[in-house]
């Protein structure tokens, strides 16, 4: 995504020119007895791993490797019939409804060496991407889960998706390295199917947190707060991260202010839209201090444009206070205290030291780091951030997702 | 996309300057190895250099590493790229001209090494490119044959 690649082309597309491509490779590498890139890349690693100090990734994709028909087995007797039908269509719908400037938006060395879609082979993952940067824990998002559950209108077939899409990513990572841990899915539109779910997965020691894709309907509104609360139960916390056909899908689907942006770059640079007016929603309706032990993740969104956020939302308190009488504290202190951030896709300023400056004082507490693996606007962990103190790398690239993930003690 | 092997096709050979004693160049292979219009990894040894041979026959040879984040900026599209152009108006162009990087998509001249269109002190590091059997000073060349200097620019 930053964009999640897949939002904005068809899959069944792409699908098809990796296969071709894959095909290329494999004769090349016959012809040679050599290997891909990605494998050839994996003698790095090794040595990297000792020179970097550990840290902790908050953005992982996990792939499904294939269409809808490999969610099938995972899938009730009944839905299987109602969607075996259908399972020969894209993966994710909304296709084509943005060109992606970037052909193929996934790092083209994340190839498995048995091919396929980059991320499906959690071994090659964990070699290529936690082994390099000495990565602990991996935070596994699943993006596929997120669109088809906002892609559905019917609340039924949103939550089998979506279930299906969980049980097929626990089948293929759960047990595979113990640096994983999951993201569990839910499908907002009906949330007592959501909080199903939670309780059907929610003491998986695998699952660290709740990924709720954001649709039309602000955080903070009530809708949610069935969710929340079984969120809270499991100890676990709320991350959200772009995918749920934002700003593509007309109904369901989050829209940006001012209506659809036309092209890919306006989405791209405006996703900070939708948690800016979630962040809202939560301080003044009060969820925040209805759940006080629940903390929301805003992964893949941005960060920088929450401090004039802030700025705001304090001179506001100070003068409408009484419109929210429940809020009793500086909503900057919310933001510092409830909410977290990634850091991918890194911003740029033209003046580099800005953006470090302002994680110094602002986001030393509740910046996460997050490579954003296989896409094309990946980051790298050495390569973003320089000049951070010392304490505050530590704690950006290490401590503040510990604060957030419920993992294994 | 260009998603393929990376296996260079053949070792690349050392070739030593007469003058100096020194390694000047590598021979990478045949004019055939580089047929496919766009960049082919090079078994230069410790440096991850590929050879673009352009349909309308010129070479480059650049180091498989994108200034920006380290992409593999040589996997990226070379086929040409949408030239600044009025609202609503699209002007594609610059074919072979230059190197796209498939991470986040950085465009680079491969005459110069510098951003395409967008300011920037960031340079992809290139190498020269010589092809037999044109002679080279000091060098013994053979016809047929791509030469790409040890040193980069």
């Amino acid at each position: 995504m930053s964009e999640i690649w897949p939002l904005s082309f068809d899959f069944c597309r792409f699908a098809a020119k990796m296969d071709e491509q894959l095909r290329i490779a494999g004769a090349a590498q016959q012809e040679s007895g050599g290997v891909t890139v990605a494998v050839q890349e994996l003698e790095t690693p090794v040595e990297t791993r000792k020179a970097l100090r550990p840290i902790n990734d908050v953005d992982v994709h996990p792939s499904i490797g294939g269409g809808l028909e490999v969610l099938l087995p995972y899938m009730p007797k009944a839905w299987q019939e109602k969607i075996k039908p259908h399972a020969r269509g894209p993966l994710r719908p909304g296709g084509g409804r943005y060109l992606h400037p970037i052909e193929v938006p996934v790092m083209r060395d994340a190839i498995p060496p048995g091919g396929g879609m980059p991320a499906t082979d959690p071994q090659f993952v964990a070699r290529q991407h936690l082994d390099r940067y000495n990565v602990q824990h991996g935070l596994l998002i699943e993006i596929v889960a997120s669109t088809l559950a906002i892609a559905a209108v019917d609340p039924d077939h949103s939550a089998v998706l979506v279930s299906a899409c969980n049980d097929y990513i626990l089948d293929h990572w759960q047990g595979q390295d113990d640096r994983y841990t999951y993201a569990l899915t839910v499908s907002p539109l009906d949330p007592s199917l959501a909080v199903r779910e939670i309780h059907r997965h929610g003491k998986n020691p695998f699952v660290s947190c709740i990924f709720l894709p954001i649709q039309n309907i602000r955080l903070g509104n009530r809708h949610y707060y069935p969710i929340f609360e079984a969120a809270v139960e499991h100890g676990l916390n709320i991350v959200c991260h772009p995918g749920a056909g934002e700003s593509m899908f007309q109904g369901t689907g989050a829209v940006f202010a001012c209506g659809i942006a036309e092209r890919y770059i306006e989405r791209y640079v405006e996703w900070g839209q939708i948690p800016w007016s979630c962040i809202s929603s939560l301080i003044f309706n009060g969820a925040l201090d209805r759940y006080p032990d629940l903390k929301f993740m805003w992964v893949e969104w941005g960060f920088a444009w929450a401090v004039p956020m802030s700025w705001r939302m304090d001179k506001s308190w100070r003068e409408l206070r009484a419109d929210c009488p429940w809020v009793k504290t500086w909503p900057s202190d919310y933001l510092h205290d409830r909410f977290f951030f990634s850091t991918q896709p890194i911003d740029e300023p033209r003046r580099e030291g800005d953006l470090v400056r302002m994680v110094e004082d602002y986001f030393a507490d509740n910046l996460c780091f997050a490579s954003d693996y296989p896409h094309w606007d990946n980051d790298r962990p050495d390569m973003i951030l320089k000049g951070l103190k010392p304490e505050t790398q530590q704690k950006v690239y290490h401590d503040n997702a510990l604060k957030f993930l419920r993992l294994p003690k | 996309m260009t998603t393929r092997n990376t296996s260079p096709r053949s070792q690349a050979k050392p070739v030593v300057d007469e003058a100096t004693g020194r390694v000047a160049w590598y021979d990478v292979g045949s004019v055939a190895d580089f047929s496919e219009a766009k960049f082919i990894p090079t078994g230069i040894p410790d440096k991850d250099i590929w050879v673009l041979h352009t349909p309308d026959d010129r070479w480059y040879a650049l180091r498989n590493t994108c200034p920006h984040q380290g992409g593999p900026i040589c996997m990226g599209e070379v086929r040409g790229t949408f030239l600044p152009s009025e609202p609503g108006e699209y002007v594609f162009g610059y074919e072979y001209g230059l190197i796209k990087c498939p991470y986040h998509g950085w465009e680079f001249d491969l005459e110069t090494g510098q951003p395409l269109f967008t300011p920037g002190k960031e340079r992809v590091v290139r190498y020269d490119v010589h092809v037999g059997p044109a002679s080279l000073h000091e060098v013994k060349v053979e016809e047929g044959r791509v030469y790409v200097s040890a040193k980069g620019k």
